[in-house]
């Protein structure tokens, strides 16, 4: 029977006297390093033209921000790309990234990841997935819900990809990489958008869309999509019933509050008028007895967030940024609501002459409250709330100017379920000159079990204790289940990382990255599955990511791609995850300008077999028309997955060949 | 579905306050007060400017040298307009070397961002708000069009020809193409090449002493 607790009351009183005394002297130091009085752009704004024509201009490094950057393996993926790719969802854009494995499991979850261990429902995944900053990565099942993860990809400006430790700029759990999606900001979408989508997989999408400026410093916008999803198919041909539909509105306001500060606000809301999903349930109390359920999950959610500006793009400045989410999904595994609210500050400096120091704080605080009755997933407590703590330190410095640069930084992390941790990390970079950069890394990041992991109790199945032991049944019925531990300690690795980008002409770029990632403490399922989770897991995983780009001509681009990847888990754990990601992906995409008014775009993707979930491997082609027949709309028809009827990606649906056609009109005020 | 479970958290009082106090006094640093300069004289040195940068304050001295016609200006006030056609970090370097200078000639100067990026399709004069680009475009005193926005738009040049707005590029042949000041790099340094016929027909006045500083073109517009 469920064991009643308390939960702990850790020491939060003196950790936010502790937060807040760190942020005022944040804001102090700050204030006093302002970007409108930085001594060099008052020079240069003062400079005659003849003073300004004898200045020896920087090639190499460029804006500062690029010196704040430091070189990891990033991939950005333009707001351009995004609509040349005939993706209609974050998740399935994520596909673009050289490295990163995304399968379909049903009409609204997907497994992705980057760099292996990628995740199941019985393990977690090890990337953090932000929306301009605000964490859509679910803590309580370590786990992503993409269905929920639905920005209007009009409004999308572009989304990075950090594959490997987030270094010490991203919040805990970031050790195989973070996704950032970013928003574009008011002023970029100002005017009146209409969008209609029809296909045969996904039969409507409307978009609707107000832009404008509000007075001479500030512009808003306000937002509305409705989608439906229809249903896949099994690999037997039956629906999985999973149809469903989303209505999702939101808003965002940007401000020019002074020449150098900026304000932004944010919000959407959301809830799933359909949610349809067909399970097969463990009957309780019956030896090994499944009962099919068919129904409509529950699923809403809503947002805001805030941020104030200072200096961005400049070497002195900082920014405030304080978010509260609210997430409810109930369904016929397991409910749960979760609020989260944070506050993160941090500033960068240049100082000395070649020095440039960021540092930040950051409180993320979580509450949830599950279903105690499960039936499959439950938690005890049901409810809790906890916080978590990161004040983070790092610093760039141009050992060689224009040529080598080193950035050493660390993180240190307080969870309340696992107490206090450091996250190191150091990077190298050098630029023998402006068309090559060679760089090396080294970090430590963790993660942080779970609620799941800790407090969690995953009935797989009910079973006779007689039949299971071999004897004769004697009526003594047992659960099967995966539960938590709580004396689970963060997992830890260390990445060595060893990258090169090289622009051979302005039309070229080619870039490789190596790495090996040692885990140790790896938070798995028991050998047999049933049981405790266990940090006694060990392993390595190393890979290759390469990409390049050629501009052929002036109409036509192409992009190709290609990783590989061996993981290997050692240790008195369930070793499943060796054999759950595919080795080999590769991947081609054309973009051809056909004169001013067309484009004809296309994709192919091939992904190796995933032994561990009986996937072949699979070769998929999309093929995109865009017209645009004035200069205010424009036409999309795409052919995805055209190679063949269906196939699986992961363990559940067959992904169809389907057609899609979108229209989109900007219309005058 | 869910059996009532109390739960209270319950504000730490304390901790609370202690953050509050913090936002309060980040808050207060927002207004722009010319904040006491803590860092020791010393570290005022050299950090080499990035090229936007040094764009941006050519840009003020084409300003400072350019006469426009009293019409332009609503009141005596009123300040000069920026509009910079580019990605967003364009536009923030341009507003950050604008704030360190002051005033210009006595006047505010305001910079407006028309977003557009390299290579896309949602180029200002193409799909969105082209007639409100132009128009805010038309109302400003200098147009920077940077390359982050790609080529230069035919149609932006010809709808400007003739209006008392200052054409400045960094895309190559700018002046060629009919446009008044063009930044070009001459081994790793920033010049800039005028045309003084474009300038003339808008009719502004160029002070001479910045022409003797340019590579003219003569070019006719296309």
């Amino acid at each position: 029977m469920p064991r009643q607790r308390t939960v702990p009351t850790r020491a939060t009183r003196p950790l936010a006297a502790a937060l807040a005394i760190v942020l005022a002297l944040g804001a102090a130091s700050a204030g006093a390093a302002d970007g409108a009085t930085d001594p060099n752009l008052r020079e240069l704004a003062t400079s005659s033209l003849e003073q300004l024509m004898d200045i020896k201009v920087s090639t190499v490094t460029g804006a500062p921000q690029s010196r704040l950057a430091s070189p990891a393996a990033v991939y950005v993926i333009s707001g351009d790309d995004l609509r040349r790719s005939g993706h209609r969802s974050v998740v399935e854009a994520l596909r673009l990234v050289p490295g990163m494995y995304v399968g379909q499991v049903n009409a609204s979850s997907w497994v992705a990841g980057t760099r292996g261990l990628t995740g199941s429902t019985i393990t977690s995944n090890r990337y953090l997935v932000l929306i301009d900053g605000r964490l859509v990565y679910d803590p309580l099942v370590s786990a992503t819900f993409w269905d929920t993860v639905d920005t209007p990809l009009e409004d999308v400006d572009r989304i990075e990809v950090i594959r490997g430790p987030g270094a010490t700029l991203w919040g805990a759990n970031a050790m195989n990489g973070v996704i950032n999606i970013v928003t574009k900001s008011a002023e970029a979408t100002i005017g009146d958008l209409v969008q209609l989508g029809t296909g045969d997989q996904d039969p409507l999408g409307v978009l609707l869309r107000h832009g404008a400026t509000a007075g001479t410093d500030a512009s808003y916008r306000v937002w509305m999509k409705y989608d439906r999803h229809g249903d896949y198919e099994a690999m037997d041909g039956n629906s999985l019933h999973d149809d469903w539909s989303n209505l999702h509105g939101g808003f965002r306001y940007d401000r020019q509050v002074d020449p150098s500060t900026t304000l932004t606000v944010m919000g959407d809301a959301y809830i799933h008028p359909d949610a349809g999903e067909s399970l097969l349930l463990p009957v309780p109390g019956r030896d090994r007895e499944t009962e099919r359920v068919t129904g409509d999950a529950h699923v809403t959610g809503a947002n805001l967030l805030l941020r104030l500006n200072r200096g961005f793009g400049t070497p002195d400045g900082w920014r405030l940024r304080a978010y509260y989410d609210e997430t409810t999904r109930n369904d016929f595994r397991f409910g749960a609501q979760r609020q989260t609210a944070d506050l993160d500050l941090r500033a960068w400096n240049h100082w000395g002459e070649r020095q440039d120091l960021m540092w930040g704080a950051e409180l993320l605080w979580t509450r949830d409250r599950t279903r105690p009755e499960g039936p499959v997933l439950s938690f005890d407590p049901d409810a809790r709330a906890w916080s978590q703590a990161n004040v983070f330190v790092q610093n760039t410095s141009e050992l060689v100017k224009d040529r080598l640069s080193l950035m050493l930084g660390s993180k240190f992390t307080w969870h309340e379920f696992t107490g206090f941790d450091v996250q190191p990390s150091a990077r190298l970079w050098w630029t023998p000159d402006a068309r090559k950069t060679l760089w090396a890394a080294v970090s430590r990041p963790v993660r942080m079990p779970s609620r799941f992991e800790v407090d969690g109790r995953l009935v797989l199945g009910y079973a006779d204790l007689g039949a299971l032991l071999g004897r004769p049944p004697n009526g003594i019925i047992v659960p099967l289940e995966v539960t938590g531990d709580e004396d689970l300690r963060n997992e830890r690795m260390v990445a060595w990382e060893l990258g090169y980008r090289f622009q051979p002409s302005s039309r070229w770029l080619i870039e490789a990255s190596l790495f090996q990632n040692d885990y140790q403490r790896l938070i798995e399922p028991a050998p047999t599955i049933i049981g405790a989770f266990t940090d006694a897991g060990s392993g390595r995983t190393r890979g290759v990511e390469l990409n390049a780009s050629a501009q052929v001509t002036d109409a036509w681009r192409v992009e190709g791609g290609y990783s590989w990847l061996d993981v290997a888990i050692d240790g008195p754990v369930y070793q499943f995850e060796e054999n759950s990601s595919p080795k080999h992906m590769a991947q081609l995409h054309s973009y051809l300008d056909l004169g001013n008014r067309f484009e004809l775009n296309g994709a192919l993707y091939h992904v190796d077999r995933i032994e561990q979930l009986a996937v072949p491997a699979y070769t998929r082609m999309d093929l995109g028309f865009t017209w645009y027949p004035g200069s205010r709309a424009r036409i999309s028809l795409w052919g995805q997955n055209l190679l063949d009827a269906g196939h699986a990606e992961g363990s559940g649906a067959v992904v169809p060949r389907n057609l899609y056609l979108q229209l989109s009109f900007d219309l005058a005020h | 579905m869910r059996t009532e479970h109390a739960l209270r958290w319950r504000l730490r009082g304390k901790g609370v306050l202690a953050l509050a106090a913090a936002l309060l006094s980040v808050g207060g640093g927002v207004a722009p007060a010319r904040a006491v300069e803590a860092r020791p004289a010393a570290s005022a040195a050299t950090r080499a400017p990035s090229e936007d940068e040094v764009a941006a304050a050519f840009l003020l001295n084409f300003l400072r040298y350019t006469d426009w016609p009293p019409r332009t200006f609503a009141t005596a006030d009123a300040p000069f307009v920026i509009a910079v056609v580019g990605n967003e970090a364009v536009a923030t370097h341009v507003r950050a070397v604008v704030a360190a200078a002051g005033r210009i000639n006595g006047r505010n100067v305001e910079v407006r961002w028309i977003p557009s990026a390299r290579g896309t399709r949602a180029a200002p004069f193409d799909s969105l708000p082209d007639r409100e680009n132009l128009s805010q475009l038309r109302r400003s005193h200098l147009a920077f069009f940077h390359s982050s926005a790609g080529d230069v738009p035919a149609q932006a040049l010809s709808d400007l020809w003739g209006q008392p707005v200052l054409t400045v590029s960094d895309v190559p042949d700018f002046t060629r193409a009919g446009g008044m000041l063009g930044l070009v790099r001459v081994s790793g340094r920033i010049a800039f090449e005028a045309n003084p016929v474009a300038i003339r027909n808008a009719r502004l006045m160029l002070s001479a002493k910045v022409l003797k500083l340019a590579r003219l073109t003569g070019g006719p517009r296309s």
